[in-house]
């Protein structure tokens, strides 16, 4: 398994060296968690910047590792492509501990990877992402015709819908013929 | 080529969230595009935005049907050149619209029909209809009326046939509100017979003699469901037809002469000081209501609404 460790990359804010706040209380040391996708890349981030995904943050809570562990067990994302995974980290590692702006401009701009972007978000339930992803998706139909609609969200026509319905019908009925066949074989 | 993205190959949850950012005429548009994306968009619109809209429609000279919605808050509008039926079923499907509160049809009858067939398939009452007919065409006014039989209040606003129709072959009708602004093919048959159950009747444009008139109040008083008149024309001579003498004996009128307050049947009240020979009282038999006759600025009304003043 390769490693980088990419979570404190430049893309991260700078930690203020002389803020008055930090004078006053000792500073708690940042703790950071592993993550790697399909590519097993494994990113190091902050549990600050996990903190926004819903899913990660469940996990952190239940497991209470140490730096080692964290480091030894980096959470697996099998599903997520590597490339996601790093925007959707990226993403996270620029709005860690900061209010999120209604607009956001740190969206990746790849349309092509949106819609793996979309899935990946939504299944590490990252909301305010999420929210700004489906803001796109919508935002690819603003003033389109309904033919354009169809064309940009490849929308199947009513024929096409139903064709495919046929083929999933006739397909479920294949499949409960061969279970009752090897349910009568197993019986035999 | 824009770029492409599956939207229903989200996951449920996020296409709905999706489709709860897009605005009311992006709405309308995707639901256009297959019917699973029009019961998609229903259901969003069900849950998350109702609304009581009150459909208006306008079909074009030039054939453009143009919907608009309007609730306390908002108002938007959607125009087509195709697709009519497809459009009103998608309209009155996603944003349960239960009747159009006026129809105003500006095109080619074949195509006006088309629309009000439309909205009849889609089980959209039509309260009103607005009709102009185009200058190149000239339909039978029977046959037009005909169409917008079912419809409570029909206004023809321009209708090129001018010959009269002296036998009217239609069944009568019984608008509530009927206003023909072209009337120069109405006869007497069409008052005393077609439209002597409409409620209100207005009529511009038609000619009839004062015995045409003293005929068709005759027959007022033998039993009508109308309940307001109005024939804009400045021949008639009201003495002749209803004053003193000109009125069978068994016939009931009554000169009335001062102050009335008189309903003009869509609720406005005008009051008007009667001389003698201007306003008489006529009333049904079978205990039917009474009614003023009167004329007033080139017009000669039938009002069932009134009531005498003192002052």
């Amino acid at each position: 398994m390769s490693s980088t460790e990419q979570g404190t990359s430049s893309a991260a804010p700078a930690e203020p060296t002389t803020a008055p706040e930090s004078a006053a209380a000792p500073e708690v040391p940042e703790s950071f968690y592993y993550v790697h996708g399909k590519d097993k890349v494994v990113h190091k981030v902050s549990a600050g910047a996990l903190q926004h995904s819903a899913l990660i943050h469940g996990m952190i809570s239940n497991l209470g590792y140490t730096e080692e562990q964290a480091k030894a067990n980096p959470f697996p994302f099998e599903n997520i492509d590597g490339d996601i995974l790093q925007m959707v980290v990226d993403w996270c590692n620029q709005h860690k501990g900061k209010p999120t702006p209604p607009e956001d401009t740190n969206l990746p701009k790849q349309k092509e990877k949106l819609f793996d972007l979309v899935l990946a978000v939504n299944y590490l339930e990252i909301k305010e992402l999420l929210t700004y992803c489906c803001k796109q998706v919508a935002m690819m139909v603003k003033g389109k015709s309904p033919e354009e609609i169809r064309e940009i969200w490849m929308i199947p026509t009513d024929a096409e819908d139903e064709a495919a319905e046929k083929e999933a019908k006739k397909r479920a009925g294949k499949e409960a013929a061969g279970e009752t066949a090897a349910a009568a074989g197993d019986a035999k | 080529m824009p770029p492409r993205f599956p939207l229903n190959r989200l996951p449920i949850l996020v296409y709905e969230d999706v489709l709860k950012l897009l605005d009311t005429q992006e709405h309308f548009n995707l639901a256009r595009t297959s019917k699973k994306s029009c019961t998609a968009v229903e259901k969003i619109l069900t849950i998350y935005f109702p609304r009581q809209y009150k459909m208006k429609c306008v079909l074009t000279a030039a054939g453009g049907l143009i919907i608009k919605l309007s609730d306390a808050s908002s108002q938007v509008e959607f125009e087509t050149f195709s697709f009519y039926t497809q459009c009103i079923n998608t309209v009155v499907k996603l944003f349960k619209i239960s009747s159009c509160a006026e129809l105003d049809l500006q095109d080619i009858f074949a195509n006006d029909k088309k629309i009000i067939d439309a909205m009849k398939e889609a089980g959209c009452e039509i309260s009103k209809v607005v009709m102009w007919e185009k200058p190149s065409e000239k339909t039978n006014p029977e046959t037009m009326l005909n169409v917008l039989r079912n419809i409570p209040e029909v206004s023809i606003q321009k209708m090129n046939y001018v010959k009269v129709i002296p036998k009217p072959i239609i069944r009568p009708f019984e608008f509530k509100d009927l206003d023909i602004r072209y009337g120069k093919w109405i006869s007497i048959k069409h008052l005393t017979e077609t439209f002597i159950d409409c409620q209100r009747l207005h009529l511009e444009k038609s000619v009839l003699s004062d015995a045409e008139i003293k005929s068709f109040l005759k027959r007022w008083i033998e039993g009508s469901k109308m309940r307001f008149l109005c024939i804009e024309y400045s021949q008639f001579n009201l003495k002749q037809i209803i004053g003193e003498n000109s009125f069978p004996k068994h016939f009931s009128a009554t000169d009335l002469v001062g102050r009335v307050e008189i309903k003009n049947g869509a609720g406005i009240s005008y009051t008007h000081r009667m001389t003698e020979g201007q306003c008489y009282i006529i009333k049904q038999k079978k205990r039917g209501p009474s009614a003023v006759v009167y004329q007033n600025d080139d017009k000669l009304f039938l009002s069932t609404e009134f009531k005498r003043s003192r002052y």
